[in-house]
């Protein structure tokens, strides 16, 4: 990008360091904006149970011990429960933390298929600034954590040339997101769950996943419904997020904390209601969500939400020499 | 672009340093090592197709860093496993047990292949819990 220039647009050193302090004032406006209660408010029904001041029902109280138990969610979203949650015990335990922000800052590779709705794969062309976004279509794979490490296309340069090597063992990884507010939709439409009226939300990375019920039956089931497809060609008898999962995009570093977990149909219910406790606003107004003048959307089902808008993913080729073959190239090398 | 967004990057990074809150501090704990760390259960194959498979096996829990690998080593000949597939997990402290899950790919089909399985923290170092040499056929 930028013919290989850091720095494309000349600035004397006086403008230069200017310039750069524009951009650490502003980096440092969002950092003061998003540590503030307009951001981080920690006024949900959860955060009102650490404190006492909400019995959460039978429903949430099982899907919180689900998701410390059986679904092993909080082995990386993290919940600062100081309990370990067995069958037939309750959560009577002092919170290790009374502001848990529900993510390790890990990075992980839940083998999300790729999604043929995402607009960089149609960006070949050059738009009206003669910025071309992906040039390599279909051919494009989104490494993540990997792509960083080894300075492939689109990313920065790795600061640290000593954790380049590391890039086999990450490709695929994402930032592991906070499941606070994972829930969180605009006033007039109060969930994101079919058949509503509901807000449509985009899941994970890549916006494959529809709903939370969706989020939490991949998780309990991405290997024990796993089919050697692309999306849009679950085999006939199938019926795609519900008892078929394509491929992953990344193939490698797959994490095997979940993915075939035993959940029930309930148990997956019980668990999103846990998550709907986590959105700011029970305590206090919380008046920064985004606003919304569309309609909501209504009918159908959490389980195949969104399956309307599903199309073929064309037949992929390779993965692009600019992408797989930065050194260090992924290992096994990826399809 | 992506100079002035690495520094952006850079400095909301050391902002949250500089203004540390305890939520700063929410890393995952280490989990404690049991006093013998064995397998308990399996390893057993949880799925297995023409050209890919699942083993999976639950130990006590090795402890060290939260980041772990399940190591399958396997062949085609019991006394030559020479190919490792591994697979990453994380540890829950909160549980008295981990489930180890590893995928293999690229498997021939009506094909038998041996095992062993062990684990390790994410620097490589081994968690010491081999297991006996078992089997598998592909359909």
């Amino acid at each position: 990008m930028f013919g290989g220039s850091t720095t494309p647009i000349p600035l004397s050193p006086e403008d230069r360091t200017r310039a750069n302090m524009v951009y650490n004032h502003w980096g440092q406006s969002i950092d003061s904006y998003e540590q503030s209660l307009q951001v981080s408010a920690f006024s949900s029904k959860f955060d009102a149970f650490l404190k006492g001041d909400y019995k959460l029902t039978a429903d949430e109280m099982a899907g919180l011990k689900l998701f410390d138990g059986k679904g092993n969610c909080n082995s990386c979203h993290l919940d600062g429960r100081g309990t370990t949650l067995e069958s037939g015990q309750t959560d009577t335990g002092a919170a290790a933390a009374v502001t848990p922000l529900f993510t390790c800052f890990g990075s992980a590779n839940e083998g999300l298929p790729l999604n043929p709705r995402d607009a960089i794969y149609y960006q070949t062309t050059p738009d009206s600034f003669g910025f071309t976004g992906n040039p390599l279509g279909f051919g494009y794979r989104d490494l993540g954590l990997g792509t960083f490490l080894r300075s492939g296309p689109g990313a920065a340069p790795n600061p640290n040339s000593t954790w380049t090597q590391f890039a086999p063992t990450t490709d695929g990884q994402m930032q592991v997101s906070s499941a606070r507010n994972v829930a969180m939709t605009p006033p007039q439409c109060p969930t994101t769950e079919a058949p509503g009226p509901y807000f449509q939300k985009e899941f994970f990375h890549n916006g494959y996943i529809k709903s939370l019920k969706q989020l939490v039956h991949f998780y309990n089931t991405r290997d024990k419904f796993k089919f050697n497809v692309t999306s849009g060609h679950c085999p006939a008898g199938t019926t795609e997020k519900v008892n078929c999962w394509p491929m992953p995009e990344v193939p490698n570093n797959i994490d095997m904390t979940s993915g075939n977990l035993g959940l029930t149909d309930k148990e997956e219910d019980q668990i999103v209601a846990f998550l709907q406790t986590l959105t700011d606003g029970y305590t206090r107004p919380y008046p920064n969500r985004d606003t919304f003048t569309g309609t909501c959307m209504t009918g159908g089902s959490a389980k195949t939400q969104g399956n309307e808008f599903l199309i073929p993913t064309p037949k992929l080729p390779p993965c692009a020499s600019a992408v797989c073959g930065v050194q260090p190239v992924p290992r096994p090398a990826i399809p | 672009m992506n100079k002035l967004l690495l520094k952006l990057a850079m400095v909301v990074t050391v902002c949250s340093l500089l203004y540390s809150t305890p939520a700063a501090t929410q890393v995952s704990p280490t989990t404690n090592k049991a006093a013998r760390v064995r397998i308990i259960q399996g390893p057993e194959i949880e799925r297995a197709d023409p050209d890919f498979a699942i083993i999976r096996w639950t130990s006590n829990n090795p402890g060290g860093s939260p980041e772990h690998y399940g190591i399958v080593r396997y062949g085609t000949d019991p006394t030559k496993l020479n190919q490792t597939a591994k697979s990453p997990i994380r540890l829950n402290p909160g549980h008295s047990y981990t489930v180890f899950r590893v995928r293999i790919g690229g498997l021939k089909p009506r094909t038998t292949y041996y095992y062993t399985v062990d684990s390790t923290e994410a620097n490589g170092k081994g968690d010491e819990v081999k297991s006996a040499v078992k089997h598998f056929t592909t359909p």
